[in-house]
């Protein structure tokens, strides 16, 4: 198959086939037989039956539709009562408060002493010992290791606050920005 | 019309949705049926194809394509997600109803036609769903070259020659016994 071969075939039944192939098709064997097989074929294409869909289809449609449009209101209304509360920290106040956790956490976290001045004894690798003479027993190792945990938290807990700092939360309820539960209240009211 | 009516149900007006499903639902669910193979499925993911038009219809684009061309996109790259996970049973070919569809009054012709649907239907469902989708677009939804690559998102060039490889292949497949 050469290369007009290909292009014939591959646009055969395009209403905009060039001159060029149809005048090939018309002395080539090759793409007579491909075009007389298609020909064929294509009659006998629409012996496969469509279905149709069921007299109801559209019904279906719009009713799943309206079912979940009210549910997607349903919880929107719910997350709007559940937030018509918010708490008002006016935004430096709230960075500031932000940047004094953070360092406060980041002192905790670097200068953070396991044991108390004069408490419990500790080996020299700092960790709690039964005597400086021995070594730490596994039960220490672990509590030892565990006092990570908390830092590692209390480092999250700070980057969770940072978004807060943008958020302008009024303990009051706001006036200009009722909710639909609210707006539909003041209606039947 | 389609694309006045895209434009009332996004101004909020859901009942303009209803004529989008019942213009275009026989497209659709035909489409979905042969690619398919399985009435109920076509017409489950049908359903699903026009829920998801609407939770989409903000990202539709009528600039970029028609709306019907749009819909059949969400409809095909739906039905190749479903094709993936549900091959098996589906692939399990129906259909005993074919047989009931044929309106030819002698029974010797009613027979041959369900014989003739039947072979037609498992040939096209033995085509890999690249191949299928393309053929049963051009070729049963007569769609443009340009269509069928917009709703693939492949360049024309490759639609044409996926539907020649498709066409080789049932021809392949149908031509003796239609000769016969
Ligand atoms: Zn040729």
């Amino acid at each position: 198959m050469n290369e007009l071969c290909q292009r014939y075939q591959e646009s055969f039944g395009d209403q905009e086939m060039p001159q060029e192939l149809a005048l090939h098709a018309s002395t080539c064997e090759s793409c007579k037989e491909f075009a007389y097989r298609q020909e064929i074929m294509q009659q006998a294409l629409p012996s496969w039956k469509s279905a149709t869909p069921s007299p109801d289809f559209a019904l279906s449609v719009m009713a799943r539709l309206a079912e979940n449009q009210h549910r997607r209101k349903s919880l929107r209304d719910l997350l709007a009562e559940l937030f018509s509360f918010r708490v008002a920290i006016p935004l430096p106040v709230g960075a500031l408060a932000c940047i004094l956790f953070i360092i406060s956490l980041l002192v905790n976290l670097f200068f953070w002493t396991d044991n108390p001045p004069g408490g419990m004894n500790t080996n020299q690798a700092g960790h709690v010992a039964v005597s400086p003479d021995m070594p730490t027993p596994p039960t220490l190792q672990a509590v030892n290791q565990n006092t990570y945990l908390p830092r590692i938290w209390n480092g999250a807990g700070a980057f969770l606050l940072i978004p807060m700092t943008d958020l302008h939360i009024p303990i009051v309820p706001l006036e200009n920005e009722q909710s639909d539960v609210s707006n539909e209240k003041a209606e039947k009211i | 019309m389609i694309e006045d009516w895209v434009e009332q149900c996004r101004n909020g007006q859901t009942r303009s949705f209803a004529l989008i499903v019942t213009a275009l639902q026989d497209k659709i669910v035909e489409f979905l049926y042969r690619m398919t193979r399985n009435r109920e499925a076509a017409e489950d993911l049908g359903q699903e194809v026009f829920l998801r038009a609407y939770r989409l219809l903000d990202r539709y684009d009528r600039k970029k394509a028609a709306f019907s061309t749009w819909l059949f996109t969400l409809a095909r790259n739906l039905c190749l997600d479903e094709l993936r996970k549900k091959r098996p049973l589906w692939v399990n070919l129906e259909d005993a109803a074919m047989a009931e569809t044929s309106s030819d009054p002698d029974p010797h012709l009613q027979a041959r036609d369900a014989e003739l649907e039947q072979m037609i239907a498992t040939a096209v469902a033995t085509l890999d769903p690249i191949f299928r989708e393309v053929f049963i677009l051009r070729d049963y939804q007569h769609l443009s070259f340009e269509e069928v690559a917009e709703i693939t998102g492949c360049p024309v060039g490759t639609v044409k020659s996926r539907l020649h490889r498709a066409r080789l292949l049932l021809q392949d497949k149908l031509t003796p016994a239609l000769n016969a």
